[in-house]
Formats: structure tokens, sequence, C-alpha cells
């Protein structure tokens, strides 16, 4: 993606088209100084209606626009791009060229926050290629005029697609900006993750605040999609996340994160369903759940050994290796986690891995206890409920079993009621605290 | 608790396993006096139709390979409970939703005064609706009351419903309904296998066609002797619920006291009819009770 970006930087930087792409600019510039992030407010309805031939115009001048922004020297040929020069170059004097572009990629975050409120826009991008027999990855379009499909799919279902959103790639780009370049290591060739994508910045060299800001944007991006089931949105996020802060424990968690959530029967059933197949070459093939686990349990080790303390990371570890087996480990992977002691929700997922572990193991008071403790966590959660039922019947406890089942109750079946529910989310869980603490670091 | 304590529940919870009125009252076959401790239901099909008309020579029974005197007890002389658990995640919308209470409601027409049904639904919440009961009324009221949303958790849903024939006393056909697959329970189908093997209930489950999604079930459902039906649309579901309750009142049920092998632990069984090339089906094994040890 940066790639694309910097390319396109020398072929239009002083070539604007014409007054369209002025005006979509000058919109775009008094949206982000004007906007108060976490508000529905009219910079947001200005971004929220830019269509198609918007963000072309606005991507016709934004490589001058930045390269201004970065107090670069450019030389202007027409009036056009002179007074493109003169609207970065004020508001790289106020707010400043850091607040700019953080107060950018807020708005263009709230855009997809509060996209609900406003009109939707129809999505007049060209669809992508068609998908060639070479190996080679296409050439990526510029942040702005982002054109993947996903697709769209509830409860292991195919619904259809969906369109990747330009905000993210985009405010994803304006950071970027943030970032000090560094080696530039672009393999070509067949080559597809991150780790051979090479390093084209990474948030090392830059500034602790400029760094804390990106790192929270990051996270609090990914919650709100994993909250809102993006997970098409989040694979380019966590892409490029882990491009800049490959040691940040928060990305390795939610990267991890997202791999478990592919092994998930919620996921590794959609290459069972017909509709899978009848849009070949749009989306990726699912790699199968041993696959996903073993990257997952891979990152979350990583994010262990950045941060030993990070319990959630333990307990999934935890699921992970009672999945394959590893039945000792699990066990002490969450005796780990609880010792910390983590937050209600991830003591209550604790317990339930624990209560599994105890029941692979033949060890049903065990299991029957790590469930209990569950349910004193959340009464009502139906999960913990049924772990202690099983287990109490398999220790020929008849009558606890009953009793657990007849404990369940409209509160059980409750939104939210039972973090297991929210398993999938990862960070999402908690991205109401998170996007208001993002809005807080407004510059 | 303790360890005494909890033979007593079981042995009060598991009527199945234990000698039961309707059994020993049936006139039709030659009972002896001796304890007719453990009960199964077996279904005897041709091709695609049940066999009537065996008695008790024409089985062979094996508990842990051990070969046991059995007799055909009369199904009619023990009330048959039904409950259904029935999918109402979100994608039971519409003439789907309709037809599935249709279903129900068939089914329940199928039944007699002395039989019970109870409901369970489940999205990715599992909702025990109605406990087992005589009054049919009241299962034909929630089942018009069903209200489609959320996930799937098929597993969570039939585990319930499978609680809701402990420490009861009769047959238990447990008739399982989803159009997809699991998506969200806690429980795990080998979990679900192994509580099985505690009850007495047979499982039918009725799963859309297209999916190809029930390998879990089948497992569930071999493992109780019973069977996954496939229907290509919802209009199918009556039909497949009518054949289920038909197809389960032609099974016969064997009864026998165990003989020659431990008392505990798990029992595998195995039941043919030696003379004929008939396929039967039934329960895969039970977990035995132990004697109460004396003090």
């Amino acid at each position: 993606m940066i790639a694309a970006w910097t390319m396109a930087a020398v072929l239009s930087v002083s070539d604007p088209q014409g007054s369209a792409d002025l005006v979509v600019l000058q919109r775009w510039v008094a949206a982000v100084k004007e906007h108060v992030p976490g508000r529905r407010d009219a910079a947001v309805a200005t971004v929220a209606s830019f269509r198609y031939a918007d963000r072309s115009n606005l991507n016709s001048v934004m490589n001058l626009f930045l390269a201004v922004l970065r107090a670069e020297p450019v030389h202007t040929k027409n009036d056009m791009a002179t007074r493109v020069a003169a609207l970065a170059r004020t508001a790289r004097e106020n707010p400043g060229r850091a607040a700019f572009l953080k107060r950018a990629a807020l708005l263009h975050t709230d855009a997809v926050v509060f996209a609900d409120d406003f009109p939707a826009v129809p999505d007049e991008s060209p669809p992508p290629p068609p998908p060639k027999p070479s190996r080679r990855e296409p050439d990526p379009p510029p942040p702005l005029l982002t054109n993947e499909r996903f697709m769209l799919h509830h409860d292991g279902r195919v619904l259809g697609e969906a369109v990747a959103n330009w905000n993210w790639p985009f405010a994803r780009s304006l950071l970027d900006e943030l970032l000090p370049a560094t080696v530039h290591d672009v393999p070509s060739g067949p080559c597809r993750g991150v780790e051979c994508m090479g390093v084209l910045r990474q948030a090392g060299g830059t500034s602790a605040a400029d760094r804390a800001f990106i790192g929270h944007w990051y996270h609090a991006v990914t919650a709100f999609l994993f909250a809102n089931g993006r997970h098409g949105d989040a694979t380019k996020h966590l892409l490029h996340a882990a491009r800049i802060m490959p040691e940040d424990a928060r990305v390795l968690f939610d990267r991890a994160c997202y791999s478990e959530t592919l092994g998930l029967p919620i996921y590794q059933v959609l290459p069972t369903d017909p509709q899978t197949w009848n849009r070949n070459g749009i989306f990726p093939l699912l790699p199968g759940e041993e696959k996903t686990n073993r990257e997952a349990e891979k990152l979350f080790r990583h994010a262990l050994e950045v941060s030993p303390g990070f319990a959630e990371a333990r307990v999934r570890l935890a699921r992970l290796l009672e999945r394959r087996g590893q039945h000792d480990e699990a066990a002490a992977a969450v005796d780990a986690a609880l010792a910390v002691p983590p937050p209600a929700a991830v003591a209550y997922l604790a317990h339930l891995v624990g209560g599994r572990v105890a029941h692979a193991r033949q060890r049903y008071d065990e299991a029957l206890q790590h469930y209990r403790e569950a349910s004193t966590l959340y009464p009502d959660a139906q999960s913990a409920l049924l772990g202690a039922s099983q287990a109490a019947l398999m220790a020929a406890d008849v009558s606890a079993a009953l009793d657990f089942v007849h404990r369940l109750s409209a509160r059980s079946q409750m939104e939210n009621g039972d973090p297991w529910w929210e398993y999938e989310l990862g960070a999402g869980r908690d991205v109401n605290d998170l996007m208001h603490g993002l809005w807080r670091l407004v510059p | 608790m303790t360890r005494r304590l909890v033979v007593v529940l079981i042995a009060a919870a598991l009527p199945a396993l234990l000698p039961s009125g309707p059994i020993l009252a049936s006139q039709k076959q030659s009972f002896s006096s001796r304890t007719l401790g453990v009960r199964v239901d077996v279904l005897v099909t041709d091709g695609r139709n049940p066999v009537g008309g065996l008695s008790a020579p024409d089985f062979e029974l094996r508990d842990n390979g051990v070969v046991q005197r059995i007799e055909v007890v009369d199904p009619a002389d023990v009330p048959l409970n039904a409950v259904l658990a029935l999918d109402t995640s979100a994608s039971i919308n519409g003439k789907r939703r309709t037809d599935l209470v249709a279903a129900g409601e068939a089914l329940l027409d199928g039944l007699t005064p002395v039989d019970r049904a109870g409901l369970t639904t489940f999205s990715h919440a599992v909702a025990p609706l109605i406990p087992l009961t005589g009054d049919l009324s009241v299962v034909r009221d929630a089942l018009q009351r069903i209200t489609p949303e959320g996930l799937t958790a098929v597993m969570d849903g039939v585990y319930v419903a499978l609680t809701s024939t402990l420490a009861q006393s009769g047959r238990f056909l447990v008739v399982v309904c989803t159009d997809g697959t699991d998506t969200s329970s806690w429980l795990q189908p080998a979990e679900l296998i192994e509580a099985t093997r505690r009850t007495n209930a047979v499982i039918y489950a009725v799963t859309a066609a297209a999916a190809h999604r029930s390998s879990a079930l089948r497992e569930m459902t071999d493992a109780t002797g019973g069977q996954v039906l496939q229907v290509t649309s919802s209009a199918e579901l009556r039909a497949a619920f009518e054949r289920i309750l038909n197809e389960f009142r032609s099974r016969y049920v064997l009864a026998y006291s165990p003989e020659g092998v431990e008392a505990g632990g798990f029992h595998r069984l195995e039941v043919t009819v030696p003379r004929r090339h008939l396929t039967v089906k039934a329960r895969a094994g039970y977990i035995g009770v132990e004697a109460r040890k004396q003090p």
C-alpha cells in the first residue's frame, strides 16, 4: 500500500487535475480541522458523503498536499497546485503536522463508527480485476481508491459480498506519515503474508506521543472491526500493524485473536457453504483450523514474551493447547492467568478453559470447581452452567447436573450474558472503552 | 457430597436402567421374575422400512461381548417422552419458522394421551422452555411463541434437551432440528456423546441437506441409535417429524439384566438379528451403575 502511494506521489505532485480536486481537498481539510472526535458532527457527515468521484479527486491532490505537509520542497507549476500547497501550509501551522494527521485519522475513524447515522453512499468503485494465473500480487490501488471485496456471512452462512471500507487504508496511510521511513525491502515475485512484505516504516523511531497514539489507534480500530465482524477490513489493518509495530504486545495479541477466530467453527464451516465457491477469486481460501491455531499459538507466545502478565493471551493460549491435547501445559497456563489476577471476563474465560482441561483429564471434581468459579463471576452465564452440569453428570451427580441446568433463566439469554459468546470478538469486547480512550487522545 | 449419596442419586435418577413397573407389567411377553436392569430401544429395518413381528429369539444382544438373555417389551406399555430441541437462530425466519412450528405440532398430534412432550429451543442461548408434560397444549403454545434470533449452539441445546430426560421414567425420543451448523456452543461433540451414554434417550436430528455439516450430529445420533434425516426444504420438516415418530413407535424395546459382565463402566452394546439380513440400530452403549457397596 505504501509502495503504491509513494510511486503515485512522483507522478502527480505538481499536476492537480482541476478545480473539483481543490474543492474536495478544501472540504476535507475543513472537516479535519472542525471535527470533534467522538461526535457525529458536520465534519463526519462531509466525509461520509464522499463518493468514489470525490475520493478520486482527493487522491489527485493528496500527494502534493502531504509533501507540503512534510515541509518537503515542491515546485508548483500552476495556480491550482499553488492553492493546494497553501492549504497544506496552513494545516502545518495550525494545528500542526502531527496533530492534523492524527485528527484526520480520527475523522475517518468516526466516519465509519457513525456511518449508520448518515445516508449510505453507493459504492461506485470499479471491482478488482479477476485473478490471473500468475502468483504475483497485483499492485494495490491507492488507499483512497480501495476496491477490495470481502465475503459477507452470518452464523456460518455466506450471504454475499461486502466492500472494503476506504476510510481504514486512508487513515493508516495518514498515520504512516508520522513514522520515519526506514529500510525499503520490498521483495518481488510471489510472496504472501506479512513476514515477506519487508519493512517500510516502523513506529520505533517516532516520538513517544505519536507512538502511543498510533498504538492505541490500531488497537481500538481492531476492537471496532472485531466487534462489528469486519474481519475483511481487519486483515489488512493487522498486516499493516504488524509491519510498523512488530513487537507491540497488543498488536501481537490482536493478530493472534484474529487467527484464532478464523479457526472457530463459525469460520471453519464457511468453505462447506456452496455459496463460498460461487465467488471464485474474491475471497482468500480460509486456512484450516490446525493452521490458524498454530499461527495463533505462535503469536500468543510471542505476545507473552513481550508482556508476560498478559492474562488473556495466556487463557487463549490455554484453549488452543487444550484443543491439541496439551493438557498439562494448558492447565499451567490457566493457573498462571488466574494468578495475575485478571478482569472478571478474562477470569471467567480462564475458568471455562480450566474446566474443559480438567474434564479432558477426567478430573470431574476439578472441572466442576472451575465451572462453579466461573458461575460465581457470571451467575447467569450459560456456558459455565452447562459446563458445570456436564461435569456433575460425569461425576454421576445427576441432581447437581439438573440443578445447574435449572439455573438457566431469562437473564441467561440476554445479549452479553456470557463472555464466551463474545470470545470471537477478541479486543472487540472492550471496544467502547478503547474508542473513548482514543477520542480522549485528540491532539 | 459423599460417594454413597451419589450412588443413591444415580439409582433414583436413571430409572431406565432399573426395574420399572411398565416393563414388568407387560403381559404380552413371558417375563420371568428376574430383574431386568437395562432397556435398549432397537430399530430394525429392511432397506428403509421398519420390520415388525420379531420376538426375543430373533435378536442377539451382546453386552461387552457377552450374549445376554433378553426379553422384548411391548413399547405400548412404556410411555413415550418426546423432547423437541429446535434451532431458533436468526435464519429460522419466515416460512422456515412456520414450517418448523407445523412440524412440531404434527409430532405432538401423533402422541397418545399417556405420552408426554417437552420443548427446548436454542440459538446461541438455550431456552429450556417446557419440561416434560402431559399437557401438550402448553407445548403448542410455546411453539407458537418461537422468535428467531441469534447464532446457533446445537450442542448446548441438545445437552439441555437431554437433561430433561434425566430423573424421568419411560422411553425418550429427542428430536433435534437445525438448519445450520454449530457456531457458538461451549460444549463439544465429544462431551455430548459422553452425556448421551448417561441417558437412555434416542436422538434423531433433522438438518438441511445442503449444509453437509452434520458429522457431529451424526456421531451423536449414532451413539444413541437414532439417525440424521436431511431435508431439502423446510416444507419437508413435517413429513420428517412424522416419520421420526412413526419410526420410533416401530422400535423394539429389549430388556435384560446384565450377566457375565462387570456392572460399572462403559458397556458396549451390539444388537443383531442373526438369521436375517436386516439393519439394526441401537445405542452404542451405556454407563453401568455399580451396586452400592455395603458399609
